[in-house]
């Protein structure tokens, strides 16, 4: 008895365990024509309407090619437009790298500083200009969030004077991180 | 040999030391030292560089807030030491003066 009990034991063990490997086979490969079928998807042009459901339904998935792909194609600007408010650090940090972010990126701090903040809670966009794109997005939100309480707050003269303090401040500090990096060796 | 730093940078580290809580954003660093928000910015750039302030940002839905992001910074370890070594110095120099060199 015990005998049969045992080789019953280990075919069951056996059978549960090639259910187990076919269950992970299938799912690998189901995983991976999904995988094969989104990088054909990045790979074919996309219309505005497509490139924005693809972010929406792959959202803190894509890789950081992906997520250049997706900004590289001169719509930049109506994709901060509409998701540059919720996008994280390290998304920014990403598209940060790709030039033509930029290209859009400078439209949607004009349309921002019009639309959502009011010309006062933002330093003036000329001031960023001699900054590495990184540090010009950082400051802009950074010094918009102090702008931005002040005026909260009713200190509208300070937040004046503090505008055009950083204003002038963002070339100094431009000058002095450039020369920093060349110092330092790193650009 | 250690570098000298200025006042202005010693009343930064002061406004961490005396912050009610670890962290702080530039506008409350700002008025904690009461400098003017170009130069304290500047200093906690050039601090964050040093490795002696860490920084993050605010983790907010800009969008429902209706608000920019803040960006928090706080003392790292070897930040706080220098702070408190850093603001030692004008805490002694305070006692030496009140008590007229004695």
């Amino acid at each position: 008895v015990i005998t049969v009990a045992t080789i019953l034991g280990t075919m069951a063990s056996l059978l549960g365990l090639w259910v187990g490997l076919q269950a992970q086979r299938r799912y690998n490969e189901r995983e991976l024509a999904h995988r094969r079928g989104r990088e054909r998807a990045l790979q074919a042009p996309l219309d505005t309407a497509q490139l924005w459901a693809f972010w929406d339904r792959h959202r803190g998935e894509l890789t950081s090619s992906q997520l250049r792909a997706l900004t590289s194609n001169h719509q930049a600007q109506a994709f901060l437009l509409r998701y540059g408010q919720r996008l994280t650090s390290t998304e920014l940090g990403i598209l940060a790298d790709t030039p033509e972010f930029w290209i859009g990126a400078t439209a949607y701090f004009e349309s921002v500083d019009q639309a959502y903040l009011g010309e006062v809670a933002t330093v003036p966009a000329w001031s960023l200009r001699l900054l590495n794109p990184e540090d010009a997005w950082r400051y802009k939100l950074e010094w918009s969030a102090h702008l931005y309480q002040l005026l909260e707050e009713g200190e509208e003269k300070q937040a004046h004077i503090d505008r055009r303090r950083l204003a002038l401040m963002a070339i100094a500090l431009a000058i002095a991180l450039r020369a920093r990096r060349i110092f330092s060796g790193t650009r | 040999m250690a570098r000298s730093r200025s006042h202005q940078t010693k009343l930064v580290f002061q406004a961490f030391l005396d912050a009610p809580t670890d962290e702080a954003y530039g506008l409350q660093i700002v008025r904690a030292s009461g400098l003017a928000a170009g130069t304290a910015y500047a200093i906690l750039r050039r601090l964050e560089d040093e490795g002696l302030l860490e920084g993050r940002w605010e983790e907010i839905d800009a969008t429902s807030q209706g608000r920019p992001p803040r960006r928090y910074y706080r003392l790292t370890a070897e930040g706080r030491r220098v702070a408190h070594h850093e603001t030692a110095d004008g805490r002694n120099a305070l006692r030496l003066l009140s008590h007229g060199w004695t």
